[in-house]
């Protein structure tokens, strides 16, 4: 039987439009449907629809609402709640572009796509960027960072307000640490000062190019000139205008005062020429090795050393062990970790009170039958009878 | 060869007059590579120097047997020898294992059937209370 199209069935006579249909091919013909037998999903609710039904019109009389108010089911039904306003985030000002930037609209001949780099927000950390592994570096580390502590507490100065960045140079070669009954004294020797530690340190905290003239005649002054210095040292540390210097120079670092830095670095070294190349071992060595047991049980010194040294080596002493520290030495003993032994014979050979029991032998080496023969003198004999017999002296050595 | 006691009249019965004990060399043989080993170097690392300070009558010594499972060996004053291997033990059974060698005689293992060991057992056997008939009062 033939079927009827869509399209010409009766019902399709009750369309909405009259209007022609564009042209459809025979198969969308046959598919879509020309019209859609589901009501229209209209936004009044059931009641206005009666109302309107009712009436016969899309206005009808009377109120929208005959009974004057909500019924007492609408009333119970809990409001919807406001949606709480967000506050307006502030914007934050755009950094400043440049006056002759346009953005591009394609990435083609950009050399980097993104953001534009700012130096201001470049992240410069606390600790270098590679770790002290050589024990006598980090010897030499550890008694510039005491020196410099023990230089500050002497000055009478804040230990916990050191510089962020570390100088190249280090003046403190040539000072000794000795312990003493009534607290730890420096002993500057000849090419060194307090002063010049200090500067140092100070320079190395504003990074001004004030200090670099008081650097420069320190080191000739004697050390009673050191109260003197202190008092021009004092008011540039807690005072306001100092630490918006320090801002500044901190803002002003990668564009300037870069620059400036290499320049300074170029006419300290010169100085120290001969100090700076001295080998670690021989530096440690014309110290007086009584720095070692200097305590540091004042928790203020402690800290202070301790941070200090990280802040030079980038080796972390575990907390743990921090509490137990009480001279240089300990400290040194965190700092310096033997390697891990890879082979089982170095972690017994390091085994002090192993080693040196009379009844214990270790060997590195298999134990063959041929070393024990040899052990107990039997092994020659043998040799010399396998020879006579034209044997092979053969075996496991 | 082992140096033998005299023969005498007498048995001797050790720990009677002194206590000597049997064994007189133990040998740990490790591998470095191995993980079979694991609880043998850990032993050697760590209790070793404990267990040598306590027995300083036994020579003890320490030498690498690579690609090999872990052994202890113990040396007799009878001229035998024991071994135990230790593969995949722990340190804690490792010193089980090495107190167990300490402790042999160097014999070997025999089958208990008697409840009684003596050099001069009795015809008669053990008395008994409960056997006898008991005791008339």
């Amino acid at each position: 039987m033939r079927r009827i199209p869509i399209t010409s069935r009766s019902i399709g006579l009750l369309r909405p439009y009259t209007t022609p249909t564009p042209y459809l091919c025979a198969i969308c013909r046959h598919q879509a449907p020309a019209f859609s037998t589901s009501s229209l999903r209209s936004s009044l609710d059931m009641t206005e629809q009666l109302r309107r039904k009712v009436w016969g019109t899309d206005n009808p009389p009377g109120l929208e609402d005959p009974y004057g108010g909500q019924s007492k089911f609408e009333k119970k039904k809990p409001q919807p709640t406001p949606q709480p306003t967000v506050a307006p985030r502030k914007m934050t000002a755009a950094p400043q572009l440049p006056a002759d930037y346009v953005p591009s609209s394609t990435w083609d001949g950009l050399e980097s796509v993104g953001d534009i780099w700012e130096p201001e927000y470049e992240f410069g950390g606390f600790l270098p960027a590679e770790m002290v592994t050589d024990t006598d570096e980090m010897t030499a580390a550890l008694h510039r960072a005491m020196v410099e502590i023990f230089a500050l507490k002497q000055a009478g100065l804040s230990l916990l307000d050191l510089p962020k960045a570390v100088l190249g140079v280090d003046p403190t070669h040539d000072v000794d640490i000795v312990p003493g009954v009534d607290g730890t004294q420096l002993r500057f020797n000849k090419d060194s000062s307090l002063a010049e530690v200090l500067q140092a340190l100070i320079h190395d905290v504003s990074l001004s190019p004030v200090d670099e003239t008081a650097e420069k005649g320190a080191p000739t002054e004697a050390e009673e000139d050191v109260a003197a210095d202190r008092s021009e040292l004092d008011p540039l540390h807690p005072d306001e205008s100092s630490t918006t210097i320090d801002e500044t120079a901190v803002k002003e670092w990668p564009t300037e005062s870069e620059e400036d830095v290499a320049a300074d670095r170029s006419e300290v070294d010169p100085l120290k020429d001969s100090e700076a190349y001295m080998p670690y071992e021989e530096l440690i060595a014309s110290w007086d090795p009584s720095w070692l047991q200097v305590s540091v049980e004042d928790p203020e010194i402690k800290f202070a050393i301790l941070k200090r040294t990280l802040q030079l080596t980038g080796v972390r002493v575990p907390d743990s062990a921090i509490r137990s520290t009480r001279t240089a030495q300990s400290i040194l003993s965190h700092l310096v970790t033997p390697p891990k032994p890879r082979k089982l014979i170095d972690a017994l050979e390091q085994k002090e009170d192993l080693i040196t029991l009379p009844n214990v032998s270790v060997f590195a080496k298999r134990v063959t039958p041929i070393h024990k023969e040899k052990s107990i003198g039997r092994w020659k004999l043998i040799e010399k009878e396998l020879e006579a017999r034209e044997l092979p002296v053969t075996g496991n050595w | 060869m082992v140096v033998q006691g005299i023969r005498k009249a007498t048995v001797g019965q050790n720990g009677v007059g002194a206590f000597i004990l049997q064994c007189k060399r133990l040998d740990f043989h490790y591998c470095d590579w191995a993980g079979s080993s694991k609880g043998m170097n850990s032993f050697l690392r760590n209790s070793l120097t404990k267990f040598a300070a306590l027995n300083p009558q036994v020579e003890i010594t320490v030498s690498p047997r690579p690609r090999r499972h872990p052994v202890i060996k113990g040396t007799y004053i009878n001229g035998r020898e024991k071994a135990i291997c230790v593969r995949n033990l722990t340190k804690e059974q490792v010193l089980q294992k090495a107190e167990l060698l300490r402790d042999a005689n160097g014999e070997k293992l025999k089958k208990v059937t008697k409840p009684v060991k003596s050099i001069n057992e009795s015809v008669r056997g053990v008395w008994s209370p409960y056997h006898d008939g008991g005791i008339h009062v």
